[in-house]
């Protein structure tokens, strides 16, 4: 143990402690923004960060109620909000149950049987999982619209469609959840095998209640990787109901509409649940991160 | 049953129609005059409960003066169409004396003075698209200058998140620091925010004429950078967002990464009398960046086809003068080719298919890097 010159320890924490407050408010600074434009009136004010006459008329319209001013306009909703938001939990959960049930499958006939081409096929699931889903968005756009014609509960503005395609990301969880299954002991795998388990029992009974906390981590970060989505919601869906809460929150901010404090009290209807469900999370992912795609 | 009422206007007295389920089913109905006082009406948001229904409905005009179909939400108006098919195929305008035949080597309906009428079909066209790409200067040279500013782009966001990330994690990583955990929950708020959220909250933060940042940057220094019309004022604008999105997911990894550097190390350089800095460029560094390489070929993988922060942030813009087709001096190659296929410029899937391949290349080049890297690094164990 190194005994360091206190004087000099004491500068270097004021010093650290400076940095990080400092950095701190510049980085809380567009957070704290939002909720005071959430409660200025009007959609152009600009001012104080404490406003100086607080509304809730922007909160109202988020919620999908109508709000009446104080001179008796009645000010209706201008987005439904709350239904986009519906329709990003549908699609995030239905896809998510999905892309669980199928990874947790893969992963295990990948950690535990052995067919011909397994290390082949793991590989290309690392390349194919290199490759981001932005790449094939024409074509994701033509094979929609021509499977519309064929049956429009999968063409374009479909959220079966949507859910389809994101489906396809399950290439990253199939790993993770197979770095999970390798490390619990095959002596587990052995005796069930010895008592005269199927290969589904042993997936069922064996493995699978000893996966649940990697199995809800998979769960959702899949869920948030889809409700973040832009680019293939914004080309698959069209009409406002249809919409999710990331592609209709554009529509809050463009030239020729331009509704800052509806968008500020949106954003953070919308953002809050997201970010608490991630901080919740986050000390489950942050070692699925690193280490997800590189044990082999 | 629904009526649909039709308030008096300068042409016609006010009208109200027959009976209706509004069940989906098609259906002509008629109208007849009001003479009393027009009755309460659905609230707006009922009304788009019905969008389907009501587009199925044809409202017949009194002595036949016309027909109305539903066009916009409360709206209903006559419609007609604006070409006719006459028995050879060709296409005979309603409006006036045009006359568009089919063209099918173009896929496109050709009018007399030999322009293409959206929209097309498919047509087989060879390699045609990569020609125009290589060989066309008006495309060309744009794609050239927005490859170049993909790479700047890619490499400035890796290599500055890096920084942030790891400094921040060295800093947080001391052990004579009180309150980690608090700060750590604040410094991987912008990670926990959904991007598309955050990237939407800086657009309007950094709006020219009262967004905050130049309210703030008025006060201090005088002057409103306008951030959304100039080109170099754009991309800083565009890099500063990513730090600022992109540093906590560095910070948690390096978090993890110094926790496998050896103290002992530190402890040997720090009496043979090196500072901190030295101690960490000498010493911690090192050890950290190798199991860090295939993280960070995969985040410059990443923000080469960031599209969702190009595409929400600035859309592309501004717009680079005298391109013949859109090209925006933020624009990276994936946001410029969603541009092609998906906005503004009439639908080139083709030209964007076509590039789609190109960036593919790209992109298989470095998932094939980080393979190699990921595979050394299993190989020497992290």
């Amino acid at each position: 143990m190194i005994v360091e010159d206190p004087r000099a320890l004491r500068r270097r924490k004021w010093l650290a402690h400076g940095f990080l407050i400092l950095f701190i408010a510049v980085l809380l600074f567009p957070f704290l923004m939002i909720v005071s434009i959430s409660l200025r009136s009007g959609n152009f004010s600009t001012g104080a960060l404490i406003p100086t006459d607080p509304t809730l008329e922007h909160w109202y319209l988020a919620f999908g109620l109508e709000y009446t001013r104080a001179d008796g306009t009645v000010v209706a909703p201008r987005f439904p909000v709350l239904l986009w938001m519906w329709n990003s939990i549908k699609v995030g959960t239905i896809a998510a149950t999905g892309v669980l049930l199928l990874s947790t499958v893969a992963a295990y006939a990948f950690s535990r049987l052995r067919f011909r081409g397994r290390l082949g096929l793991l590989d290309a699931l690392l390349l194919i999982q290199m490759f981001p889903t932005t790449l094939a968005l024409v074509a994701i756009y033509a094979i929609f619209d021509s499977l519309g014609d064929v049956s429009p509960a999968l063409g374009i503005d479909s959220h079966w469609a949507l859910v389809l395609v994101y489906l396809s990301a399950l290439t990253l969880h199939v790993w993770t959840i197979k770095g999970y299954f390798d490390n619990l002991d095959p002596a587990l795998d052995e005796a069930a095998i010895i008592d005269g388990a199927t290969p589904w029992q042993r997936f069922r009974f064996v493995l699978l209640p000893l996966a649940v906390p990697i199995l809800a981590v998979v769960f959702v970060l899949a869920f948030i990787g889809f409700v973040n989505d832009y680019p293939i919601a914004s080309i698959l869906i069209r009409s406002e109901e249809q919409m999710t809460l990331a592609v209709g929150s554009r529509l809050y901010l463009n030239e020729f509409q331009y509704l800052w404090g509806d968008f500020a009290a949106a954003a953070i209807l919308s953002g809050l649940p997201i970010t608490v469900v991630f901080l919740i999370a986050q000390r489950y992912l942050v070692s699925g991160l690193s280490d997800g795609g590189v044990k082999g | 049953m629904y009526r649909l009422l039709f308030p008096e206007t300068d042409e016609q007295p006010t009208l109200i129609s027959e009976h209706h389920p509004l069940d989906g089913s098609a259906a002509t109905l008629g109208v007849t005059l009001l003479d009393t006082a027009p009755p309460e009406t659905l609230p707006r948001r009922n009304v788009i409960k019905h969008r389907k229904a009501l587009e199925k409905l044809t409202i017949e005009l009194p002595d036949e003066t016309g027909e109305l179909r539903y066009v916009s939400l409360r709206t209903f108006a006559t419609t007609r169409p604006e070409f006719t098919r006459n028995e050879n195929g060709v296409l005979e305008s309603t409006v006036d004396d045009r006359v568009l035949t089919a063209d099918d080597t173009r896929g496109f309906y050709i009018d007399g003075d030999d322009r293409s009428v959206a929209p097309g079909w498919r047509v087989p066209v060879g390699f045609a698209n990569f020609e125009r790409i290589f060989t066309n200067p008006g495309i060309r040279e744009p794609m050239v200058g927005i490859f170049i500013w993909t790479l700047v782009f890619a490499c400035l966001s890796t290599v500055l998140t890096f920084s942030l990330g790891v400094a921040l994690a060295t800093v947080l990583q001391w052990r004579h620091l009180a309150f980690k955990r608090l700060y750590r929950l604040l410094l991987i708020l912008p990670y926990a925010v959904p991007s598309f959220i955050s990237i939407l909250v800086f657009r309007g933060l950094f709006n020219q004429n009262f967004g905050e940042i130049n309210l703030i940057i008025e006060t201090l220094f005088g002057g409103r950078p306008d951030w959304f019309t100039d080109g170099t004022l754009a991309r800083t604008m565009i890099l500063v967002v990513n730090v600022w999105l992109g540093y906590p997911y560095m910070m948690l990894l390096a978090m993890g990464f110094l926790q496998s550097v050896p103290g002992e190390h530190t402890e040997a350089a720090t009496l043979d009398g090196a500072g901190p800095v030295t101690r960490f460029l000498r010493i911690t560094l090192p050890q950290i960046v190798p199991p860090f390489v295939p993280l960070l070929i995969a985040t410059f993988a990443f923000n080469f086809n960031n599209i969702v922060l190009i595409l929400l942030l600035t859309g592309g813009g501004p717009d680079i003068p005298g391109t013949r087709i859109p090209a925006g001096s933020t624009d990276i190659l994936g946001s410029f080719t969603y541009r092609l296929a998906f906005q503004d410029s009439g639908q080139q899937f083709g030209l964007a298919g076509a590039i789609t391949l190109l960036i593919f290349l790209a992109v298989g080049t470095l998932a094939y890097l980080n393979l190699m890297a990921i595979r050394r690094r299993s190989k020497v164990g992290p």
